[in-house]
């Protein structure tokens, strides 16, 4: 990750601009990997200053990969917080820059349920899921919608 | 010719050195804190979220 991820431009911008970020040698600090429940390296948690894990990655990732799994983190943050304008925004901004993502099924989800959340329309939750069945058929997200297409 | 060796030596040293940054990207290097407290507190302070490296030294 220190040679071939965090070098590039994006990421260490992301990084910079909107995290604080913290380097724990597992070898040396065991309370922080045991409070977080990591087991293996390199794994990235992202959480906020109230100790609420938002998001967290294991095994090499490469730039591309991480700027898409930081900013899913961000807007699933947002969800979290309930500012779920903020969380649409964040995840359809991932689904349409990232399209090839694995994380892009995860944040179309997320999206449709930001909506659905923000706007209380059960026909934006089904057209969204709709279009993660078509789009994403064989990610583990559509799997759990995979239930509207029954009836 | 000593002076002349010394001088290509340097020459090396500077193009290797002007070739790894050139690889290394452009962007900011990132300032890792290493201590979480004062990683959580600066979070606090900047409503910024926290990324954690959890690494092994190689």
């Amino acid at each position: 990750m220190d040679t071939v991820t965090y070098p590039e431009a994006k990421v260490s911008g992301l990084i910079s601009q909107h995290f604080v970020p913290v380097k724990c040698n597992v070898g040396e600090n065991k309370t922080l990997p045991q409070r977080f429940n990591v087991h293996w390296t390199p794994t990235l948690v992202v959480l906020d200053a109230q100790g609420t894990v938002h998001h967290s990655l294991t095994g090499f990732t490469s730039p591309e990969e991480l700027v898409a799994q930081l900013e899913f983190a961000q807007a699933k943050a947002s969800f979290n917080k309930g500012d779920f304008q903020a969380a649409l925004s964040g995840f359809n901004g991932v689904v349409e820059k990232y399209p090839k993502s694995p994380i892009a099924p995860e944040a179309l989800y997320w999206s449709t349920v930001s909506e659905y959340k923000r706007t209380g329309s059960r026909d934006a939750l089904m057209n969204g899921w709709k279009r993660l069945l078509k789009e994403y058929p064989d990610s583990d997200w559509a799997k759990k919608v995979g239930f509207i297409e029954e009836k | 010719m000593k002076n002349l060796i010394l001088a290509a030596a340097l020459l090396n040293f500077l193009i290797a050195n002007s070739s790894q940054s050139a690889t290394a990207g452009s962007g900011p290097a990132i300032s890792w804190e290493k201590d979480f407290e004062i990683a959580q507190k600066k979070a606090q302070e900047t409503g910024k979220l926290l990324l954690v490296d959890f690494y092994h030294p190689q």
